[in-house]
């Protein structure tokens, strides 16, 4: 009889093994396994390494050269205003974004209704569209001459808040949705029969479980909103700006590279101090919490405020996008095609090619940007998921993750013009390159697999991995037949994401994209910055073709209208 | 449909109180059903706890007992049918002014509260906060035997005694009915049987209503005065503990009660004859129908009266299960010491306890 190799392997289990060749051979196995995670981590570091932190770092260095011109910067009453308006804005969104989200999340995760997978849908649409749609899309609602227009709203606060609500209401419903849904009922049971009333049970047994999810859900939307790139600087006007846009002002337009610079740093400071918080946060959600979860009821007479409160959410999220594509539709002359038949047509003199020319820029771009991506995320996303025992394993791990999601928070613009300073001479001469934009694209896109692939990985129960090894499967064998089957939808997923994120990507693309290449959403901010009805039309109905395209891609490759998507970990908007 | 219990004496049965009017003290379950789509996990259910008893409501998993469980605390919607406490009937009376108490198998303490805070929450929505509430949550462990527990987290507590804690929580409010949902059922064997003796103490000296459901027959023998016995979201037979015992109505109940084997009384009657001999007629099981036995019922005795030949022998740690072949009858188990010399294929001599041996009615 032949003894095979795991049968042989000494376990735990059984310490008393002989001493020798079985001990070594499981030493240089772990091993062997150590340094194949080692190097999986080490080639997307790599990247990183050379088109993130050499880029921002030598921005960074370059600006803060001499530390006292530094400090006057972060005295100017200016920066003050604009870090507590950075600040100030994310909080009041990341608030409004829970207020609305908390009542949606019962209602279409704890309720059973007739078109329930509408309304998740309907609600995650505004997340995978670029921003610059949906700034045009207020600001489209609220001009002068627009549908709200009484309302003077233009260039307010109030437009960028509702803004940032609509774009990231989604993340709140999500991750507290997906929470709630699972959470025990029974603890409330208890309290139920212990005498408290629902309302009660709500404060005191349902919301301190729900916290960690609502502490996540708040803390990445603080994120999201305090980096907000293109809200803020289409809908804020010349009044409001956050760290982000004024980067962009200091750089761009007045070119005092120390005052970006510094303010990079305050920005990267802040990012990372919230995404410690969301880091231990998530810790806290992502184990599992499933023991005897609720079923969905039926509507009731006291869901009558959820149901409300949606009914807003929804026309927050939905009703400024379809004030968009009404408006592409119109001319002078009541209803027209006009503008889309513009899109083909160099239709104004701010223009250097016609959007039909700048979306075949943008797709080749996108393309490039989700497959350089998906080889930095998906291993990334592989080491990131391991649990492994050891204390210093553990906090390399940690510190990986932090590492990994460092771009989603370090402001887009300071990428894109670190890639100009940092990557313009031999050996990385990439300023004239086409990889430019969809490098930046891809660091942008990069933590956004990870972060839609890791709790798919962590999710899948080790002890499948463990019988699979049992019976007879290596390491790579277990990946192949167990992790990477359940990965295969969440990975389309993740790749069609990715793709609407870099066809949308404005804050890193508005500074690399060269004016006779521009991208489509560079050339819809451009055409909205100059006066006259016909450049704002064909702004109109650009972003109108590209709001529907990355709709398409996400709702072809996730299945975002299939009501079973949003339910399991991966989809869209999970991160 | 539940048959009514034959007893002789008590009128035991199905504690069908449609009848006998709304005025009946205790928890009464009126023909409750409780459908899940179109689905009846509970069907039509009539069930009686007196006050100050313990019913332990009997039956494999997925058997609806959980589900009737929850619908007594409110916390299932029922289809049709009512429930009464001490006559007023609890429809549309929300769950947290039932008064139920509600014990789950793994205790589900509020993780981020104390051992005091677990305790202390029913009290608090009583009004009773804070220092008044501190001699009632230290006598609370004291009955459930943690005393000096109270500044503990949740978290340090082992399975028994996160339940004994759990129990304390549940009877702090003074709970008109205590509801328990398989509470010993995620314990080892030994902690198990500890606790429900310490579960029967605490429940007699509170003097506890209380509805206790479970799937282990010894768990119930252990800590219920009554028993209702469920199968596919219908009540069996329910009755007094012994009653039930004694007059089990079908297999399916004599299963539940310790008596895992029905062979045909005739066959069984003839081949085991001489042992009936010294059996007033009066206590002989009639002839014609089945009868129901427990593994005691033959014990294996060298010099008991009746021949059988031994199929199989199931050692256990302190008494072996026998298979033997008793003509005419066909394999039925007999109990045999541990040590036991008899060997598969050979012969067996047994001896029969005529009260291992009930008469189930006739269908």
């Amino acid at each position: 009889m032949t003894l095979t190799r795991a049968q042989l392997r000494p376990s735990d289990a059984v310490p008393a093994a002989p001493a020798g060749p079985p001990v070594t051979r499981a030493r240089a196995g772990r091993a062997v396994r150590t340094g194949g995670l080692v190097l999986l981590a080490a080639v997307p570091l790599l990247v990183l390494a050379v088109l993130f932190f050499y880029p921002v770092g030598t921005m960074i260095g370059r600006g803060l050269g001499d530390a006292g011109a530094g400090l006057d910067i972060l005295a100017r009453p200016r920066f003050r205003r604009i870090a507590l308006f950075t600040v100030g804005q994310a909080a009041a969104s990341a608030a409004l974004c829970v207020l609305l989200g908390l009542p949606v999340a019962h209602l279409v995760y704890r309720c059973r209704f007739p078109g329930r997978a509408a309304v998740r849908a309907l609600l995650t649409v505004p997340f995978v569209l670029p921003t610059v749609v949906v700034a045009l899309a207020f600001r489209t609602l609220l001009a002068q001459d627009g549908l709200l227009g009484s309302w003077r709203l233009d260039g307010s606060v109030a437009a960028v808040l509702a803004a940032h609500v609509c774009l990231n209401t989604a993340v709140v419903v999500r991750t507290v949705g997906v929470s709630w849904a699972r959470l025990d009922r029974r603890p409330g049971d208890a309290a139920r029969s212990l005498g408290a009333s629902p309302s009660r049970v709500f404060l005191t047994v349902t919301l301190p479980a729900l916290a960690p999810a609502v502490a996540a859900a708040f803390t990445l939307v603080f994120l999201f909103c305090a980096t907000s790139f293109g809200i803020v600087l289409i809908l804020g006007g010349a009044r409001y700006g956050t760290l982000e846009t004024e980067i962009y002002r200091q750089t761009e337009d007045l070119l005092d590279l120390p005052a970006a610079a510094v303010l990079s740093v305050v920005q990267i400071l802040l990012v990372a101090a919230v995404l410690g918080v969301a880091a231990l946060l998530r810790r806290r959600t992502e184990r599992t919490l499933t023991a005897a979860p609720a079923r969905p009821t039926g509507l009731r007479g006291r869901d009558l405020p959820a149901v409300l409160v949606t009914l807003v959410a929804l026309a927050v999220t939905v009703g400024p996008l379809v004030v968009l594509a009404v408006r592409s539709l119109r001319g002078p002359g009541g209803w027209t095609l006009a503008n889309y038949r513009a899109l083909g047509t160099l239709g104004s003199d701010v223009q250097l090619v016609p959007v039909t020319t700048a979306l075949g820029y943008s797709l080749r771009a996108a393309v490039v940007a989700t497959a350089v991506a998906l080889l930095l995320g998906v291993p990334l996303a592989v080491v990131l998921a391991r649990r492994p025992r050891g204390r210093w394993a553990r906090r390399w791990i940690g510190l990986l993750d932090g590492v990994a999601m460092l771009p989603l928070g370090v402001s887009a613009v300071t990428v894109g013009f670190g890639f100009l300073v940092a990557l313009d001479r031999p050996p990385l001469d990439l300023r004239s390159s086409a990889l430019l934009v969809p490098l930046a694209q891809a660091l942008v896109a990069t933590p956004l697999v990870v972060r839609m692939l890791l709790p798919v990985l962590r999710a899948v129960d080790d002890r499948l991995r463990q019988a699979a090894g049992l019976l007879g499967a290596g390491p790579l064998a277990v990946w192949w037949g167990v992790d990477l089957p359940l990965l295969a939808r969440p990975l389309a997923g993740a790749a069609a994401f990715a793709f609407a994120v870099s066809l949308g990507e404005f804050g890193a693309t508005s500074f690399l994209a060269r004016p006779q290449t521009p991208t489509v959403p560079v050339l819809i901010a451009r055409l909205i910055s100059r006066p006259g009805a016909q450049n704002t039309a064909t702004a109109l109905a650009a972003a109108t073709v590209l709001g529907l395209l990355c709709l398409a891609v996400v709702a072809a490759v996730d299945g975002l209208l299939d009501a079973r998507s949003t339910d399991r970990p991966g989809a869209v908007g999970g991160f | 449909m539940a048959s009514d219990t034959s007893g002789p004496g008590t009128a035991t049965g199905p504690d069908r109180l449609r009848s006998t009017g709304s005025s009946v003290s205790g928890l009464v379950v009126d023909a409750v059903s409780v459908r899940f789509g179109d689905v009846a996990a509970v069907d039509g259910v009539d069930l009686h706890v007196p006050p100050g008893t313990v019913t332990a409501l009997l039956g494999p998993s997925g058997c609806g007992k959980s589900t009737l469980l929850r619908a007594v605390a409110g916390l299932e919607p029922l289809a049709s049918g009512s429930i009464r406490w001490n006559g007023q009937d609890l429809a549309g009376i929300p769950v947290h002014r039932r008064g139920t108490g509600l014990l789950f198998q793994d205790g589900v303490l509020f993780p981020h509260r104390t051992v005091a805070g677990n305790i202390g929450y029913g009290l608090a929505r009583q009004g009773v906060r804070g220092r008044a509430a501190a001699p009632r949550i230290a006598e609370l462990l004291d009955l459930v035997g943690l005393p000096g527990f109270a500044d503990r987290t949740v978290q340090t507590l082992s399975g028994g005694q996160a339940q004994r804690v759990a129990l304390a929580r549940a009877l702090a409010p003074r709970p008109a009915v205590l509801l328990l949902d398989e509470p010993l059922a995620a314990l080892d064997r030994e902690l198990r049987e500890r606790l429900a003796g310490d579960l029967r103490t605490v429940l007699a000296a509170t003097g506890t209503t209380a509805l206790f459901v479970t799937h282990d027959p010894h768990e119930a023998f252990t800590v219920a005065d009554r028993l209702a016995v469920m199968d596919a979201g219908r009540i069996r037979q329910s009755g007094e503990l012994q009653d039930v015992r004694r007059h089990p109505v079908d297999g399916f109940v004599a299963g539940f009660v310790g008596y895992p084997q029905v062979v045909d009384a005739d066959g069984f009657l003839t081949a085991t004859a001489p042992a009936w001999r010294s059996v007033p007629a009066a206590d002989r099981p009639a002839a014609g129908g089945r009868l129901a036995l427990q593994i005691g019922a033959l014990t294996e005795d060298p010099a008991g009266p009746l021949a059988a030949r031994c199929l199989a022998v199931r050692p256990g740690p302190d008494s072996t299960v026998l298979s033997v072949e008793l003509p005419g009858v066909g394999p039925v188990l007999a109990a045999a010491s541990a040590g036991t010399a008899v060997r598969p294929g050979g012969p067996v001599r047994l001896r029969l306890r005529p009260d291992g041996v009930v008469a189930l009615p006739r269908d």
